[in-house]
């Protein structure tokens, strides 16, 4: 899958994120609204009921603010990479993009670093990659599954670690090479022997 | 406009419990739940005869509660209202039978009048097959409720 696609994918989930948001907000300020003009509210009343509204409005503004960095920074990260990115940072937007996808699943996913931070200077590699993994697993795991993606280096390879501990992952997890064929050049995905976890490689920037 | 039993199904708690306060405001009277579990929760017990439904929810989504409650209770109409806007699930949501599919945000006056067509539609298909009953055409009021979605394939 081209990095065109995978950002095709994730910026459709944050902007149905986003306009879930813009509902949010539209229907606080129409309900302001309401209580403004259309209900005979003394004052007082009309404080107390704004004093929640406001907040709530506060928090759908903030979290719409996350999303759209988030896609901006992801999409300057893809488009126009100004030496290399950090992998664990790229990780972590590229959750946070697709959050909604794993609350659907009722799934909860956790970025962690294990040792050196690793850069990469081939992102798009990168997030093509982590998106198939990340899809495939949404699609796989049981409901209330917690994937944990663990960043590091081994050998100079970055490598990102999943790891499931519900007890029907390791089965739900059994086809994921397959569901991940055509990866990135340079981008590997292997079955970890010892824990029957996953890990994913790719190419670390050299250091200079 | 209070007659209409309208069901709102979004898991969007802080949007959808707005949006209904907004409806009453409006002479509306909806009843809200969290998700598609609840909505198949709530019509053992209470058939609406209009539901506001989001597609995309945790658990069983929105597509999968048309597709049950067209099949269980064919005269329930559905609006589809959605952040989530290709044009494949418009068409599917279609061909299973959603009376409309609107996006969000949405402007609350268009929401109402697409509820009250939705009403009315239902409202008239009941007309329909009465006035056959009442004639005696008891093989054509069969066909009208079929037709209009208020009978399943079994007759029921």
């Amino acid at each position: 899958m081209g990095a065109a696609k995978q950002m095709g994918k994730v910026s459709a989930t944050a902007m149905h994120d986003m306009l879930n948001v813009l509902a949010g907000i539209k229907e606080t300020v129409g309900l302001m609204e309401d209580l403004l003009c259309r209900c005979k509210l003394d004052a007082a009343t009309l404080q107390a009921r704004f004093k929640t509204m406001v907040p709530a409005m506060h928090q759908q503004v903030a979290k719409g603010v996350i999303l759209a960095e988030s896609l901006n920074r992801l999409g300057h990260v893809v488009a126009d990479p100004e030496g290399p990115v950090d992998a664990a940072n790229l990780a972590r937007l590229l959750v946070a993009l697709t959050s909604r996808r794993a609350r659907m699943r009722k799934l909860s996913v956790h970025v962690e670093e294990n040792g050196p931070t690793c850069a990469t200077a081939e992102p798009q590699g990168l997030l093509c990659g982590l998106g198939m993994v990340l899809e495939a697993c949404y699609a796989a795991l049981p409901p209330q599954a917690e994937l944990r993606l663990k960043l590091g280096q081994e050998d100079g390879v970055g490598v990102v670690r999943l790891r499931c501990t519900h007890p029907e992952a390791a089965a739900a997890l059994a086809g994921l090479a397959e569901a991940c064929a055509g990866l990135p050049d340079g981008v590997t995905l292997r079955q970890d022997s010892r824990d029957s976890g996953w890990s994913l490689g790719f190419p670390c920037a050299q250091r200079t | 406009m209070k007659k209409i039993k309208l069901l709102l199904v979004d898991d969007e708690e802080n949007f959808v419990k707005t949006l209904a306060e907004r409806l009453e405001i409006r002479g509306l009277k909806p009843e809200v739940v969290l998700s598609g579990e609840e909505a198949m929760d709530f019509m053992d017990k209470s058939v609406p005869d209009v539901i506001v439904l989001d597609l995309r929810m945790p658990g069983i989504d929105g597509m999968e509660v048309l597709r049950r409650v067209k099949k269980n209770k064919p005269d329930v109409q559905v609006i589809i209202l959605t952040g989530h806007g290709t044009d494949k699930d418009q068409a599917e949501a279609t061909r299973i039978g959603a009376f409309e599919y609107l996006k969000k945000p949405v402007d609350i006056d268009a929401l109402i009048f697409s509820i009250k067509n939705a009403f009315q539609k239902k409202v008239e298909s009941v007309m329909v097959a009465a006035t056959y009953a009442q004639a005696g055409d008891f093989e054509d009021a069969k066909q009208s409720m079929l037709d209009n979605g208020l009978a399943d394939k079994t007759g029921k």
